[in-house]
């Protein structure tokens, strides 16, 4: 009851597509073209990137008529404005008379031309970066694409980079994303639905989805959630994330994101619903499932036997992260009977000048630990040397040997770093769940610990993603989705998509059938 | 796994009966001392006992589909009374819970945490299994099947384990023990785990498609076959030191002894038991809080804070049920029992007769 | 209405303060390494002269030492276990901690007084252990937990490591505490302990050299009698625990491979019950030495063979007769009555002393030469 009170506080408008928030005077473009260029001014004068050029078209025939084209300078291709539009306009012998869509389809070079009698429209697409082509005597204006902004080429990824398979990254630029994506599915099912979200930022996000695949229900959900958004600003996909999420409470996050196109290719394929964000090369994939963290794209293009092999050393990794600190204070503080004799002599010996208790050491080093993580992420280039010294040999081996900390502890934190960026996706909650378990099992040793992680089970249990449970397909057991889950099955196995996600159309290929030897 | 409501299937529906009778594990104890050297057999008669319990609820919810423990008793005695023995029954499902938490409280403070007062670790275990029965019969059915697979392989872990310490000696003499011993110990071990199913009723709303015998069957053989396996263990084991242990299915854990490093691993399998018996306080306190939210009425206020009034009144018994282990023994074995087959199998039979009786009176006018 | 993050973070907090109030901390100091007394071998004695029980614990030294023994003991007398036990927490000055302990040796005096009242102790504390070892000693316990031994070790571990390897070569048979709480509690059966003495002792240094004598027989918590190494051999051809080992015959050593018993027993007559033990050894065995070949050919194997057989018939009755004028069932035939002949057991337990010292028996032994090793016939000292 008090979780929908809450959302509707959070989500309390429904906002339509039109924002255009400009206070409606007259919206309508004069027949004047000075008119126009006075209003133009007048609305974008805090910009002072406008550029508007004045120009004759068919400045050698009988009857020049004029003609303006306004952009601004550094979102504009003026190499194009200059080639395509002004030049050949201005070389015609025949002048515009008749309707403005005529002339447009007469005499226009440009691909992509819209004629558009709202001034505010015009004026937006001026901000996108198009030109826009006023003729006197018109009350409508051309709206062209010239978009030629500065845009970073397609590179490799900073984070999921595999060692074989495809290793191109979405821009920034939205275009070139969707480009990307189709580029691995030529189907015509393919859907890019648009939606502009953000009251300032007037961000374009595509949702995307294969029809026929992906569940009309979480196509619905999806689009509901975003029309709900309601604020200033998007700058990145993870605003849109946080945003729409179903926990925003929760440590786990319930949408996908990746860098990667096949990675997003072969999720839409599976029955999932993507967003592309314009100015974000991080894509979102929704619903989001516990498994997928440990899931590569590498895992897919090698043989099922080291995949499989390699998902389940993923498991016990993170596991491994969450619970050895905890583990160790449980083992040495509380219940020193499971450590083997002679190791205990031996720990007993280390430890036997150190003035903290086991637990006060291991929250000390881990702290050490996190601030040196956060150090090296934001540091410069030049001082990374520096830190590795000073984390390695002071933090390590000066304190183990001045009697602060002792020997174990130190392999203990190591381990813990370690096996944590095993699964990357997780790594911020692996680290929450190793301090929340950490501090439980200080007080209540190994009883402490199993609660804590019962208690982050029924969390995981209890979250879904866009209706679907998150710890599919191990709650709520169906045999055949256990082919990708701590398992990776030869390809030719996999014959069925997800049960629930798509709808209906679960088989993706005929049989089940390994390639034939010898052919 | 379809985006659907909180509904469970029949299939997750037999994990959670196999689940609840998992939770068990501390009974053992008790069991032992009612049935000796021969308990493993009795446990397989009373399984069978136990089958035709369930078969007796499945019955229930045939002749009221969608109906839980509430409308059949509102059905048979009329509405106030109803409602009167609804509240006995929840109070009596509350007491079963209490003495499992103290047992769970008392065992963790004596065995893992020597350190820390009992009641402390029963508040603490309250407050997760609160939070988990919060989550409605979705999260048990989530869980079920992976939580039972989960018991099922430590159990086979700790044969493996325990084998080279058993010796098939200690189960001999067969038989042995005079009658009246034996109608005791099947009166006790039919009662006290088996019947306590008839608290799932409280599920049978959430159950598509009505809860079928079948997965009430199939429940029970998985559970049993657990438990039996369990005290298989034991007796093979300990021998004639049987009843001797406060806490024998967790003091097996003791002699493991592999190679000579890997010994007084107890701590390591404490997470299953723990577990277990965290499934089994969950699930009654969802089944209490059901029905006691049914009994005063689906009222909106009241109802979403039963679940922290039922967990206090839970705490208060906990604490005041027995002054020590042994007063706790002697409850179980010289009342509890009795009083549990009184209310959960002979009172629903009649109960059963009566509403069928009822229905086909309904059914000829 | 609060918001419901906001009683997520109260309700945590509550939960920190109520831990922190009723404190159960991580900061306990008695959990820190430096403050357990890791306790590696426990003695009991019994002091006739006070009627006290004399309880030591052996207890190493973990940090850093130069020379001279990485252990010490401390000996505290107390009316009961339990006093004394926290006699020797006090002197100790550290809480005891007994997860570790290796072994407990019990001293002369305390088996002639009967060690039943001791037990309770090593079973009811929670820390309990099931699989540790017990031993006797002829002398006092604590004087042979005192002893540092050659190797440097300490003698706790030490005396684990030699019954480990004593066991391993079928000389004595272990005794677990379990196992003697288990036969406690069974019908008649008389334990064997095996004991534990000095071989050596270096009259300068003070340092001894541990060995297994024999074992003794306990029946109800008392000591009985005590059979030396043969005898105990003997014992262990009864309960079928001889894997390893040798038979010395005259001529020839066999190397054992392996051996099986099945012990029988039933009761004959109507009025006059009499019990009859029945041995069943199979033994196989690899020729390991070969003395005087002059007097050995193949055919002469069967000849071993049966010269084996006679060799362990003898032991074992030896042992048994000893067994029968102690009155003390070693071989847990009374367990084998109660388990597969329930109803006579139920005729005759009452009188079973008597049934015991007048039981007849009859031993079947096959024992069965294998292999000869890597020589099919003696190469020295024979006349081809």
């Amino acid at each position: 009851m008090l979780r929908k009170l809450f959302t509707k506080l959070i989500r309390s408008k429904k906002i339509n597509h039109n924002i255009n928030n400009i206070p409606q005077e007259d919206n309508s473009i004069s027949k004047d073209l000075e008119e126009n260029e006075r209003i133009l001014h007048e609305k974008l004068r805090l910009s002072s990137d406008l550029r508007i050029r004045m120009f004759l078209i068919g400045s050698e025939g009988k009857a020049p008529v004029s003609a303006m084209i306004a952009f601004i300078d550094g979102m504009c291709s003026s190499i194009y404005v200059n080639r395509d539009i002004i030049g050949p306009l201005m070389h015609k012998t025949v002048n515009p008379k008749g309707k403005i869509e005529d002339f447009v389809k007469e005499s226009l070079v440009a691909c992509d031309a819209q004629v558009i009698p709202e001034m505010d429209k015009c004026i937006n697409s001026v901000m996108e970066g198009g030109s826009v082509l006023f003729i006197d005597g018109y009350s409508a204006a051309i709206v062209i694409d010239s978009k030629g902004y500065p845009k970073r080429s397609v590179e490799q990824p900073s984070n999921e980079v595999v060692m074989r398979g495809p290793n191109a990254s979405f821009t920034e630029h939205l275009r070139t994303n969707t480009a990307l994506v189709r580029r691995y599915i030529k189907d015509n099912k393919l859907a890019f639905e648009k939606a502009e979200i953000g009251r300032r930022t007037k961000t374009i996000i595509n949702i995307v989805y294969i029809e026929g695949i992906a569940n009309n229900k979480l196509i619905d959900r999806v689009r509901k959630r975003l029309s709900s958004i309601n604020t200033d600003a998007i700058l990145d996909s993870g605003y849109i994330e946080q945003y729409i999420e179903d926990r925003p409470f929760s440590i786990f996050a319930t949408l996908g994101n990746t860098q990667k196109p096949d990675v997003f290719a072969a999720k839409l394929l599976e029955g999932r619903v993507g967003i592309l964000v314009d100015g974000s090369p991080i894509a979102l994939t929704a619903p989001f499932l516990f498994q997928e963290s440990f899931q590569n794209a590498e895992d897919y293009y090698t043989k099922p036997f080291y995949a499989t092999f390699v998902r389940i050393i993923r498991y016990l990794a993170f596991l491994a992260t969450i619970i050895t600190p905890a583990a160790f204070v449980a083992l040495t503080v509380f219940h020193q009977e499971l450590i083997p004799t002679s190791l205990l002599f031996s720990m007993a010996k280390a430890g036997s000048g150190v003035p903290f208790n086991s637990f006060h050491e291991t929250v000390l080093l881990l702290s050490v630990f996190e601030l040196l993580k956060e150090a090296g992420i934001h540091m410069p280039k030049s001082m990374g040397q520096t830190i590795s010294i000073v984390g390695a040999l002071v933090m390590g081996e000066t304190c183990v040997s001045a009697g602060l900390i002792s020997a174990p502890i130190v392999i203990v934190v190591a381990f813990t770093a370690v096996t944590g960026y095993v699964v990357n996706p997780l790594h911020e909650q692996g680290t929450l769940l190793r301090w929340g378990l950490l501090i439980v099992t200080g007080f209540m040793g190994v009883f402490g610990l199993i609660l804590g992680l019962i208690v982050v089970l029924i969390h995981l249990v209890s979250i879904t993603s866009f209706g679907f449970p998150y710890l599919s397909p191990y709650a709520d057991f169906e045999p055949g989705d256990i082919k990708d889950s701590f398992l990776r099955m030869p390809l030719w196995y996999m014959v069925r998509r997800p049960s629930g996600m798509s709808d209906g159309n679960r088989v993706r290929v005929d049989t089940p059938v390994p390639p034939s030897e010898g052919e | 796994m379809d985006i659907k409501e909180a509904e469970i299937s029949n299939k997750q529906f037999k994990y959670i009966v196999a689940l609840f009778l998992q939770g068990t594990l501390l009974y053992i104890t008790y069991f032992l001392q009612k049935g000796g050297r021969d308990t493993y057999i009795m446990m397989m008669v009373a399984a069978i006992g136990g089958i035709l319990i369930g078969c007796l609820n499945a019955g229930f919810t045939k002749l009221y589909p969608g109906g839980d423990i509430v409308t059949i008793l509102c059905h048979v005695f009329g509405g106030v009374i109803g409602k009167i023995f609804g509240l006995v029954y929840g109070a009596f499902f509350l007491l079963i819970c209490a003495i499992n938490l103290r047992q769970t409280g008392q065992f963790v403070a004596s065995n893992l945490l020597p350190d820390q007062n009992w009641i402390i670790i029963a508040v603490v275990f309250t407050i997760v299994c609160l939070y988990a029965a919060k989550n409605g019969p979705g999260f048990f059915s989530y869980i079920g099947a992976i939580g039972c697979f989960f018991l099922l392989f430590m159990s086979a872990v700790l044969l493996l384990c325990v084998l080279p310490h058993m010796d098939k000696n200690h189960f001999m003499p067969v038989m042995v023990q005079p009658v009246e011993s034996y109608v005791d110990s099947l009166i006790f071990i039919t009662a006290v785990p088996f019947s306590e199913i008839f608290m799932l009723l409280m599920f049978a709303p959430y159950v598509r498609g009505g809860i079928k015998k079948g997965s009430y069957i199939k429940g029970i053989i998985i559970a049993t076959i657990f438990i039996v396996a369990s005290v298989v263990r034991i007796i093979a084991v300990f021998g004639p030191l049987i009843k001797s242990f406060s806490y024998p299915s967790f003091e097996i854990i003791y002699i493991i002894n592999l190679g000579s490093s890997l010994s007084r691993v107890e701590s390591f399998f404490s997470p299953f038991i723990i577990f277990a018996l965290f499934i089994r306080v969950a699930i009654m306190l969802f089944c209490i809080t059901k029905l006691a939210c049914r009994v005063i009425g689906e009222k909106k206020r009241l109802s979403d804070y039963m679940i922290y009034i039922v967990s206090v009144l839970l705490l208060i018994l906990t604490v005041y049920i027995a002054d020590s282990n042994e007063k706790l023994l002697e409850i179980m074995l010289n009342l509890v029992g009795y009083v549990t087959f009184v209310m959960l199998v002979i009172l629903p039979i009649i109960i059963f007769i009566i509403a069928t009786v009822k229905n086909k009176k309904k059914v000829v006018t | 209405m609060v918001n419901k993050s906001v009683k997520r973070w109260l309700a945590l907090f509550l939960t920190f303060v109520i831990f922190i109030v009723t404190g159960c901390s991580p900061t306990a100091d008695k959990r820190k390494f430096d403050s357990l007394a890791i306790v590696l071998g426990v003695g009991i004695d019994y002091d006739s002269s006070k009627d006290n029980v004399l309880f030591t614990t052996q207890i190493v030294k973990t940090e850093e030492f130069e020379g001279g023994k990485r252990f010490f003991n401390i000996t505290q007398a107390g009316k009961n276990m339990l006093e004394a036990v926290d006699n020797a927490d006090n002197e100790a000055n550290r809480v005891l901690y007994v997860a570790h302990n290796q072994i407990v040796v019990i001293g002369r005096s305390a088996a002639e007084n009967g060690i039943f009242d001791y037990m309770d102790y090593f079973f009811r504390d929670d820390e309990a252990r099931y699989d540790i070892a017990m031993v006797m000693t002829e002398i006092d316990a604590w004087k042979l937990l005192d002893k540092a031994t050659n190797l440097g070790s300490i003698p706790s571990q030490e005396m684990t490591i030699l019954l480990e390897n004593q066991v391993a070569m079928s000389s004595c048979a272990k005794l677990e505490l379990l196992q003697f709480a288990m036969e406690s509690n069974s019908c008649f059966k008389a334990s064997v302990m095996p004991i534990i003495g000095i071989s050596q002792e270096d009259p300068e240094t003070e340092k001894v050299q541990f060995e297994v004598t024999g074992s003794g027989v306990f029946s109800n918590g008392k000591l009985m009698y005590v059979m030396n190494r043969d005898e105990t051999r003997g014992y262990l051809w009864g309960i079928g625990k001889i894997d390893k080992g040798e038979i010395m015959l005259p001529n020839v050593n066999v190397d054992i491979l392996g051996s099986s018993t099945e012990l029988k027993a039933k009761i004959e007559g109507d009025k006059k019950k009499r019990l009859v033990i029945t041995f069943d050894i199979d033994v196989k065995g690899n020729l390991g030495e070969v003395v005087k070949p002059d007097e050995q050919n193949t055919q002469e194997l069967k000849e071993i063979n049966k010269a084996c057989e006679d060799l362990i018939k003898q032991q074992l009755s030896h042992v048994l007769e000893q067994s029968f004028e102690n009155g003390c069932d070693i071989f847990g035939v009374s367990d084998y009555l109660f388990r597969h002949k329930y109803k006579s057991w139920e005729l005759v337990k009452n009188n079973w002393q008597d049934l015991y010292k007048h039981a007849a028996f009859e031993i079947k032994v096959n024992a069965n030469i294998i292999r000869t090793g890597s020589l099919i016939e003696p190469i020295f000292g024979s006349e081809k």
